[in-house]
């Protein structure tokens, strides 16, 4: 009897890894076009003012020339 | 698929591994009675389904012992029962008879600890803590595992729960690695590099995520799923091993 079990198992995960990629993309694609995502030069538009725009991995804080906020 | 035969294995299981099981559902109410008492009196249901979880994960190692040497496993092959009806006499094992008998220990250790408190004066354990609200994908989430395991006992020949683990491991590593590549296809990045951060950067409430209806659906469906392949497979794989 020929063994399948090594081969279903390898294409399952090929085929779950395309799904994510494919559907991440969507996502994000979906999420930039409604505006979740901002560039950095729209982040800069919006901030003009700002001594400084620090950008972290999760958020990004604008420090005014009096106040510091995050946001 | 006879359910004779189903009735036949499950006896020879019982009258084989009745003391060690008994033994572990001993060691598991122990485990909850003095984990409680130590915990104090308002403690909750985590560490009770956590250690019962750990001992459910392992259990499958131990109904598929036969198959990970020579001798044993020839035997376990050619008992007059086919690989269907070992499988599903073992997924019964491990889905029924197992958990049940988890839960039995669990509350046991529970009501024991309550006891214990009540006769030392203290007014015993509080009890609404104790009420399981999980929900059901939490469960199915269990049960996917369980698969998941029950698969890896007939697949891996020596340390199967390890092994299971280990492989689980690398594949969530993979995934993380698809993570990064899917935003850097994206022109996104995780890595903060101060001005030179990436074409584009989350937003202060970035939260991308589908909506919360089509989530739970493809986690029930998912789960569904996976239980059935697990142990589609678990039945392939026992019929290779035959060969």
């Amino acid at each position: 009897m020929k063994k399948y079990t090594n081969k279903i198992l390898l294409i399952t995960l090929i085929i779950i890894a395309v799904l994510f990629v494919v559907i991440g993309t969507v996502e994000i694609r979906k999420a930039y076009h409604k505006g979740e995502i901002k560039t950095l030069e729209e982040i800069q538009e919006m901030h003009k003012d700002a001594e400084k725009i620090i950008v972290y991995t999760d958020s990004v804080v604008v420090v005014d020339k009096e106040t510091e906020s995050e946001e | 698929m006879n359910t004779k035969n189903i009735a036949n294995l499950l006896k020879s299981y019982f009258i084989e591994n009745w003391k060690t099981d008994l033994f572990q559902f001993g060691i598991l109410a122990a485990i909850v009675l003095f984990g409680t008492i130590m915990n104090g009196r308002g403690g909750n249901l985590n560490f009770p389904i956590m250690v019962s979880l750990i001992f459910l994960m392992i259990y499958p190692e131990r109904l598929f012992r036969n198959l990970h040497s020579n001798s044993p496993k020839i035997h376990y092959l050619s008992i007059p029962a086919s690989n269907g009806e070992k499988v599903v006499t073992n997924m019964l094992l491990a889905n029924i008879y197992y958990i049940v008998g988890l839960v039995i220990s669990c509350v046991l250790g529970l009501v024991l600890a309550h006891l214990y408190l009540k006769v030392r004066g203290y007014d015993g354990l509080c009890l609404h803590n104790f009420m399981f609200d999980g929900n059901g994908a939490g469960i199915l989430m269990i049960f996917a595992s369980l698969a998941v395991f029950f698969f890896g006992s007939i697949y891996f020949r020596r340390r199967t729960t390890l092994s299971t683990i280990g492989v689980g491991m690398l594949i969530g590593m993979i995934f993380s690695v698809l993570v990064t590549l899917t935003l850097w296809l994206n022109g996104l990045t995780l890595i903060p590099k101060d001005a030179a951060f990436g074409d584009y950067i989350w937003s202060f409430d970035s939260s991308i995520s589908i909506s919360d209806t089509m989530e739970k659906v493809m986690m029930y469906v998912g789960l569904s799923v996976s239980i059935i392949y697990f142990y589609a497979l678990s039945f392939l794989r026992l019929k290779e091993t035959e060969a």
